[in-house]
């Protein structure tokens, strides 16, 4: 196997007002043939600045400072333009994140695919397109030459990230970039996204660089992995040494931090601090602020030890390599698929008031629909023949819930499924649309305004994204403190003190409370919004995705924040995330959304190790996972279908494996399966019949 | 440059050469002149009823009656003496000896009418003259000046004009002076600042009208969003200058006319993007979360939303003050702006057409070019703000 793609000591700066900020400082790895490399780190490491920088995708104030990038022996760092444009989307492609921009919304794919075609390769307009046709269908999208006509935005995005690896692979690269693009997915569409590279991979014997943040997708696909922090790789090896026996405690810290690699309900083994801003490297090791095993040597820069043939490491303190790993390498009796005796260890001071005792918010049949009436105006247009219709949306239909006091509920499902709209109905944003919301016993409708500020403010909500949910001209003071002000929570005299005691709770030092939201990191930001939601202290929070924006090492430390507070104040979560790891680690019970319908629910752990419902099965194969390597994907056919039509029957019958005719026609109703499990399927009741 | 600009039109009263407003001041001989020329002071002038004894009783004595008009000249400025010399046939002869005092204000004399002599009489210097019997005489004429009377006379009498005196320099027109006389560089200075006056407060009032409209409409949504955006439509689908000037033609000239007219031309602009930008943060999640904290309409709209829509308002704003200073220009010079007495930069403008291929040049086009140094001042100022309030919110 010969090297394809070599990087020697790549360095990228970038010059800004505020200094020259090194991205990319002294990279070095190589891709062989046919190999599948993971480019590992977390954001602001300088892994996409990498990748661009092998494509030459670097424009001012950024430019590539020094090293080189061999291509089958040619430095594409220092080839004239004409020849590196040709080498461009015909050896080697990138593909991008957001299919969504990297699409021309005003173009059809079919022109975006011929004229990366026609711009290679010297061949008629009709020859193009057939050859456009050709590796639409190799990607997996039906009836090609009819998509051809349609525009980005008439796909889903599982489709528009297909048509993107399409483009990509119109001219058979050796070596195919890829920049986090299952990351914006679901979990579905990303084994789906998975598959299709490896049959790929498999069939045409491309080289693929995958960049990303996430270690179990790597774990599932690379041969070989390269870790950055801070501008430079730490650790480099085969995938199988690397996540069994890290050398670099960084990788260490990552992997301990993902939470299936640890029991459920303990608190998360954290990396405290954050990665260093480019511009205020430390001296010597990049991570040694953050290190427990540095010491003084770690102040001098640290050369590059090569561990063995295909290992090395940046660290002069590595963690030794034995077989028997970290301690908290999962056991046999740890892993996610054995827990009950773990968890009731753990838990049982709560489980046990848990399902006794009244529910603190419980929603019964409640319905949703976001409706577009029609106007007189359009009324009577319609009645001239203009063709205007009704749209109704039913985001969640008939779901029924409860929660106990300091319970944590977690509700799991993808784009669509209505988690969200259904939080903000228990959050009191929305109102229902049928169904009624009962809480502390009372029926939430019927409260007159001063219980229903009360209970808008004992259900509190902290959002997924954490430069939208802060008012961005508001300091952190206002926004923290503005509830318990405007309704009179905090006399003028203590304003101050519970104010920073509410900020050092959450994890804030409190002389940060003067500055705007802009200063401030992912997750901080999201610790402000959780001081914002326990400052007019709530009985209930409700999580929306609250974690899935931030890294791995950052989400660590906000989930840990999650259950110490849990434990400290009481508070009961509904916790809502695709991600199941993070469930499973945080959740007493959960409850699995499809299409707006509830298909599952019980204890976590029962779901996850049993679970019933086809989709929870799909959901649970699918997800990545750290401990399977080189799986092979398989997919669940189909796409999500669009909520604003969904599918008769059972919603799930579509990309179900074992429908049945009946399926098609009667939705099924949640019934029990055992006390406290329940899920809603036709095959539960043959099984009972029989 | 926006600031000298903003600074010469508040204080222009008090820096302006020469007040355009007072029409006292004023000189229509002034009129036209070019850049740069200086406005001299008249020369004193001086009018003296001279009479002369009788001839049978030559007395020394010349009554010297005052008849100047309103500028002071002291009487004791000139001197005045006759002397009779001895008669030739008849007649009497008179050395007249008119004198103006040393460096008093009328020395120099410049230039020196005698009117009102007997029919016959004659004077040895000057001019003749052929109708009206007014002598006109040089200053090099005075030196031995007689007068010769006819016989038949009797009591005679001269009236005595003599204009003299150093010319000072009163005013430098840096700028000329336009078709009234009036100093270019003080009126486009007033000018400026009606205008700035005009295009700053019709801003400001629409900005605020429609601001207040468009997150109304943003916020309450259905009936009354449609209603608020179709009249936002309506009054945009009109030619803003079409409707100024119909208002303007209905309601009558004046400044706070000219501002409502401006204000009711463009608080659509504002309302709409009010509208939009509203709309765009309601959907983000701080608004939710405020929502969910218990906070009522008033101050989600006022402390949330407001103050995140305000960028994008302000860059149109300052904007379209240039926008407003051009139309009220416009306005004006189509003649249903400003009143005449309180000149506008369009104003000037319109003053000064007729005479732009005719020679005098400059009373049109300076205040022209003030006019486009301003607007591309707001334009700057404009640009460097839309840069300067951008990049920190894409944070």
């Amino acid at each position: 196997m010969s090297a394809l793609l070599v990087v020697e000591d790549l360095q990228t700066h970038f010059s800004t007002p505020a200094g020259v900020l090194k991205a990319v400082d002294g990279v070095s790895f190589s891709i062989h043939e046919g190999e599948v490399l993971g480019l590992v780190g977390e954001s602001g490491s300088g892994k996409s600045v990498t990748g661009y920088s092998i494509m030459g995708l670097v424009v001012p104030p950024g430019r590539i400072a020094g090293g080189k990038v061999l291509f089958r022996g040619e430095d594409l760092t220092r080839l004239q333009p004409d020849r590196l444009r040709a080498l461009r989307g015909a050896r080697i492609a990138m593909i991008f994140q957001d299919p969504m921009m990297t699409l021309n919304p005003v173009l059809s794919i079919g022109t975006q695919l011929i004229e990366t075609v026609l711009a290679h390769r010297n061949i008629s307009r009709e020859a193009a397109r057939k050859r456009a046709c050709e590796v639409l269908e190799l990607v997996g999208i039906a009836s090609p030459d009819l998509r051809l006509a349609s525009f980005p935005h008439q796909f889903s995005g599982g489709m528009r990230q297909r048509v993107v690896i399409a483009i990509a692979m119109l001219h058979e690269p050796d070596l195919i970039i890829a920049d986090e693009p299952t990351t914006a997915l679901d979990v579905t569409i990303q084994s789906q996204i998975l598959f299709e590279v490896q049959r790929l991979r498999r069939e045409h014997g491309t080289a693929v660089l995958w960049i990303t943040h996430d270690l179990s997708v790597i774990a599932g696909l690379a041969d070989r992995v390269c870790v950055m922090y801070a501008g430079s790789v730490v650790e480099q090896g085969r995938v199988d040494d690397l996540l069994d026996r890290p050398a670099h405690p960084y990788t260490r810290g990552l992997i301990q931090s993902v939470p299936s690699q640890n029991r459920p309900g303990v608190p998360l083994a954290q990396i405290d601090g954050m990665m260093p801003s480019p511009l205020e490297l430390p001296a010597g090791c990049r991570f040694q602020p953050r290190c427990e095993r540095a010491d003084t040597g770690c102040l001098q820069p640290v050369e590059w030890t090569t561990l063995d043939l295909t290992r090395g490491v940046r660290c002069i303190h590595p963690v030794t390599i034995s077989s028997h790993g970290s301690r908290h390498a999962p056991s046999d009796e740890e892993r996610p698929n054995a827990r009950p005796a773990a968890r009731a260890r753990v838990l049982s001071g709560v489980m046990s008031g848990v399902m006794s005792g009244e529910p603190l918010i419980s929603a019964h049949q409640v319905s949703k629909t976001f409706g577009k009436r029609l106007d007189w105006v359009e009324r009577a247009l319609r009645r001239l023949g203009a063709k205007l219709h009704e749209h109704s949306l039913s985001a969640v239909d008939l779901v029924d819930l409860h929660v106990h006091p300091g319970e944590v509920l977690g509700l799991v499902g993808e784009s669509g499924c209505g988690k969200s709209t259904l939080a903000r109905i228990l959050a009191g944003i929305h109102a229902p649309s049928a169904g009624t919301l009962t809480f502390q016993g009372r029926d939430v409708a019927a409260l007159d305004p001063a219980g229903r500020r009360e209970f808008m403010l004992r259900c509190q909500m902290v959002f997924q994204d954490p430069f939208g949910s802060l008012n961005p001209r508001l300091r952190v003071r206002d926004l923290i403190g503005e509830g318990p002000r405007v309704h009179g929570l905090w006399s003028a005299k203590e304003f101050e003190q519970r104010l920073d005691a509410l900020m050092l709770l959450v994890g804030l030092e409190p002389a940060m409370k003067w500055r705007f939201p802009h200063q401030f990191s992912g997750g901080q930001r999201q610790r402000i919004a959780i001081a914002r939601a326990l400052a007019v202290e709530p009985a209930l929070l409700v999580c929306d995705e609250a974690v899935s924006a931030l890294d791995v090492s950052i989400q660590a430390q906000v989930l840990n924040l999650f259950m110490q507070l849990r434990a400290s104040l009481g508070l009961t979560y509904i916790f809502i995330s695709h991600d199941l790891g993070v469930v499973g680690h945080l959740a007493d019970r959960v409850m699995v959304m499809y299409l707006g319908r509830v298909v599952e629910s019980g204890p976590c752990d029962e779901v996850f190790a049993t679970p019933n419902h086809p989709y929870t099965r799909a959901l649970l194969a699918q997800v990545p996972r750290l401990d399977l390597r080189r799986q092979d994907y398989t997919s669940i056919k189909g796409e999500i279908p669009s909520p604003l039509d969904p599918p008769p029957g059972c919603r799930f019958h579509t990309r179900c494996a074992q429908a049945m005719p009946r399926c098609r026609t009667e939705p099924p109703v949640l019934r029990k399966l055992t006390d406290a499990r329940l899920s809603a399927c036709h095959l539960n009741d043959a099984r009972v019949a029989a | 440059m926006l600031l000298l600009i903003v600074l010469v039109a508040t204080f222009a009263p008090l820096i302006a050469p020469q007040n355009p407003y007072d029409l006292n001041a004023i000189d229509i001989a002034d009129a036209r002149r070019a850049p740069g020329q200086v406005k001299m002071s008249k020369k004193a002038e001086i009018g003296l009823q001279i009479s002369l004894g009788d001839a049978s009783n030559p007395s020394k004595a010349v009554r010297a009656t005052r008849i100047s008009r309103d500028d002071y000249v002291p009487s004791d400025a000139i001197a005045v003496t006759a002397e009779p010399i001895a008669a030739a046939a008849g007649g009497r002869t008179w050395r007249l000896s008119i004198t103006p005092t040393q460096g008093g204000p009328l020395d120099p004399p410049d230039q020196i009418r005698i009117s009102g002599l007997p029919r016959n009489a004659a004077l040895s210097a000057g001019e003749r003259p052929r109708f009206g019997g007014v002598w006109r005489l040089q200053a090099s004429d005075l030196a031995g000046l007689r007068l010769e009377l006819p016989s038949d006379s009797g009591e005679a009498g001269f009236r005595l004009e003599l204009t003299g005196g150093a010319e000072r320099p009163l005013i430098r027109y840096w700028l000329g002076t336009d078709d009234q006389g009036r100093d270019m560089l003080s009126a486009i200075m007033m000018g400026l600042r009606i205008s700035m006056l005009v295009a700053i407060s019709s801003v400001v009032i629409a900005l605020s009208l429609g601001t207040v409209l468009g997150l109304i409409a943003a916020y309450q949504g259905g009936r009354t969003d449609a209603l608020i955006m179709r009249l936002v439509d309506l009054q945009m689908s009109f030619p803003t200058i079409l409707v100024a000037l119909i208002l303007l033609a209905l309601i009558g000239q004046g400044i706070g006319n000219v501002i409502l007219a401006l204000v009711i031309v463009q608080w659509a602009l504002y309302a709409r993007i009010a509208r939009g930008a509203a709309m765009a943060e309601m959907g983000k999640e701080y608004v939710e979360s405020a929502r969910s904290l218990g906070f009522g309409a008033g101050r989600i709209i006022l402390v949330h939303i407001l103050p995140n829509c305000m960028p994008s308002l302000m860059v149109i704003a300052t904007l379209e003050i240039a926008h407003a200073i051009s139309l009220e220009a416009t306005l004006s010079f189509l003649g249903l702006g400003v009143p005449i007495t309180e000149p506008s930069l369009g104003l000037l403008v319109a003053n000064g057409f007729q005479y732009l291929l005719s020679g005098y040049p400059w009373i049109s086009l300076l205040p022209g070019i003030a006019l486009l140094i301003t607007v591309l001042a707001i334009n700057l100022v404009g640009d460097e703000l839309r840069d300067i309030l951008n990049p920190r919110l894409n944070r």
